[in-house]
């Protein structure tokens, strides 16, 4: 379980910063690496276009959550491609938004969650 | 399809260029990169997957570069809101509370008054010129249009200069009356006849309404001032109104001149009491260019309006008690004019106060801003 650093005023995140800055908390990635990141930690369900991505890390770099850093290991046609890496501020806002989704998650799977024709709402 | 599809690339760049200039210099490059790589890989899977990378960049443009240009809005009009607290509070940092303007100049507060002095300078001219030439011939009839022509061109010449001057300014404070009784004049003057009129030679037959007509002037100086300055002052324009919903308050005290000499229409020997309004008017519109917070605009604009009006109603309330014109079925009572006057004055006050919902809204998105999570 993640520290418990309570961000309150930054919570929740919105599905695709979550996203991101999950993929960013091991290790710097670039634009394209973050993009197919996404599809694939998502499952095929949340599939970036180039205007949301960068919407959202320049959202994220006003914000102090991620830094741009040179992607040396990337440099394929002379050109040093930029890559992004979380902020400390950014990984306390991710291990925030972590142990909020824990605490409803664990609240959920403490209690019954009714039988399955209150969901279907056959009551009359 | 061998390579990358260049003319996707070369779409997707030119759909690049609606993004905001700064958002387009510091990601353009790397957007391109980005959808290069992705139908690099795409093009392997064939033509259709090519074609849903491209149908899914499309898809979100819309929404993208909303956001993109919704956050360049709400960015400057932060930035512009710092800077004019700190310029007029000499503060470099602080909460900006409800601060928003330093106080206009005199010269300024002057040019914000124009609207409200032009019938006090119609009428005192008037009365000079009665005064001076009055007892004179009239002189023959086309050295007479010329110099009604030449009189008429003194004003609005001037007033059409300003009009535009404060379009290409970027809509300052002092330019909203202007603009204000300039469009409310341009529908009026729509179902308006001026039999008799000529100016420089072209005249107006009995009952011709001016019609379309009566947009030329406001028209031709808002493309002049559009080609002049092109489309800041609008950008300009949207910003300052989402700022400060009281520009737009004063716009409407810009009419005000009209509903006065509308509501002394056909009433005798009214030029020196319209005065006294006008100026009346004037020092509403005063204290609305001096004042810094929103609460002290709108006060000053209300107080204006509510004075006047009370002021007019009181004088047409006597005027027209027992008086009886060949128009009318019956003599009129001072009640019957004290009410409707009232009525006109509420609805104008309700009128004034409606850009509030502007603010309301500004207040709300704020509320509903979500800043903290992208």
């Amino acid at each position: 379980m993640p520290n418990l650093v309570d961000l309150p005023s930054n919570s929740p995140l919105t599905e695709v910063t979550y996203y991101i800055l999950l993929i960013l908390s091991p290790q710097p990635k670039h634009g394209y690496a973050i993009m197919k990141d996404v599809q694939a930690l998502s499952s095929g369900r949340v599939i970036l276009s180039t205007g949301t991505l960068y919407g959202a890390i320049k959202r994220l770099l006003e914000q102090g959550w991620i830094k741009r850093v040179d992607d040396e290991a990337s440099n394929d046609s002379g050109r040093v491609r930029k890559a992004y890496a979380l902020t400390k501020l950014g990984r306390r806002a991710l291990e925030a938004e972590v142990a909020r989704l824990y605490r409803l998650v664990s609240a959920a799977s403490s209690h019954s969650l009714g039988e399955p024709a209150f969901f279907e709402g056959s009551g009359e | 399809m061998r390579g990358h599809p260049k003319f996707l690339i070369w779409l997707y760049q030119v759909f690049l260029r609606l993004y905001p200039v700064d958002f387009r210099a510091e990601f353009g490059d790397e957007m391109v990169s980005v959808l290069t790589q992705a139908f690099s890989e795409a093009v392997h899977r064939g033509r259709g997957a090519v074609w849903t990378v491209f149908q899914r960049e499309m898809r979100d443009l819309p929404v993208s570069l909303w956001g993109q240009h919704w956050s360049r809005f709400r960015k400057e009009g932060r930035l512009l809101q710092m800077e004019n607290f700190n310029s007029a509070t000499g503060k470099t940092e602080g909460k900006i509370a409800s601060v928003e303007e330093k106080p206009a100049t005199w010269g300024e507060t002057l040019l914000g008054m124009g609207p409200f002095l032009i019938a006090p300078a119609i009428f005192i001219t008037g009365f000079l010129v009665t005064s001076l030439f009055g007892a004179l011939k009239p002189p023959p009839e086309p050295i007479l249009t010329i110099v009604s022509s030449i009189l008429v061109l003194i004003y609005v010449g001037p007033f059409l200069f300003v009009l535009g001057l404060g379009w290409v300014k970027g809509f300052p404070r002092w330019s909203y009356p202007y603009w204000g009784i300039a469009l409310l004049f341009s529908i009026w003057l729509m179902d308006a006849a001026t039999p008799g009129l000529r100016f420089f030679g072209y005249s107006f037959e009995h009952d011709d309404l001016w019609g379309w007509r009566a947009w030329i002037p406001v028209a031709l100086v808002a493309v002049v001032a559009f080609l002049l300055s092109r489309i800041r002052p609008l950008r300009l324009l949207a910003k300052r109104l989402w700022q400060d919903w009281t520009r737009l308050s004063f716009a409407i005290y810009g009419v005000l001149p009209l509903a006065v000499l509308l509501a002394f229409d056909e009433v005798h020997a009214e030029e020196a009491y319209v005065v006294a309004l006008n100026l009346l008017l004037g020092l509403g519109a005063l204290c609305y260019m001096r004042s810094i917070y929103t609460w002290q605009r709108i006060l000053s604009l209300l107080a204006g309006l509510l004075v006047t009006w009370a002021a007019a109603t009181v004088y047409l309330a006597i005027y027209w008690n027992g008086r009886q014109e060949p128009w009318m079925d019956n003599p009129g009572n001072w009640v019957d004019t004290a009410l409707w006057m009232n009525k006109l004055g509420g609805f104008l006050v309700l009128i004034l106060l409606v850009p509030a919902c502007l603010g309301l809204l500004r207040l709300f998105v704020n509320k509903i801003r979500p800043l903290p999570s992208a």
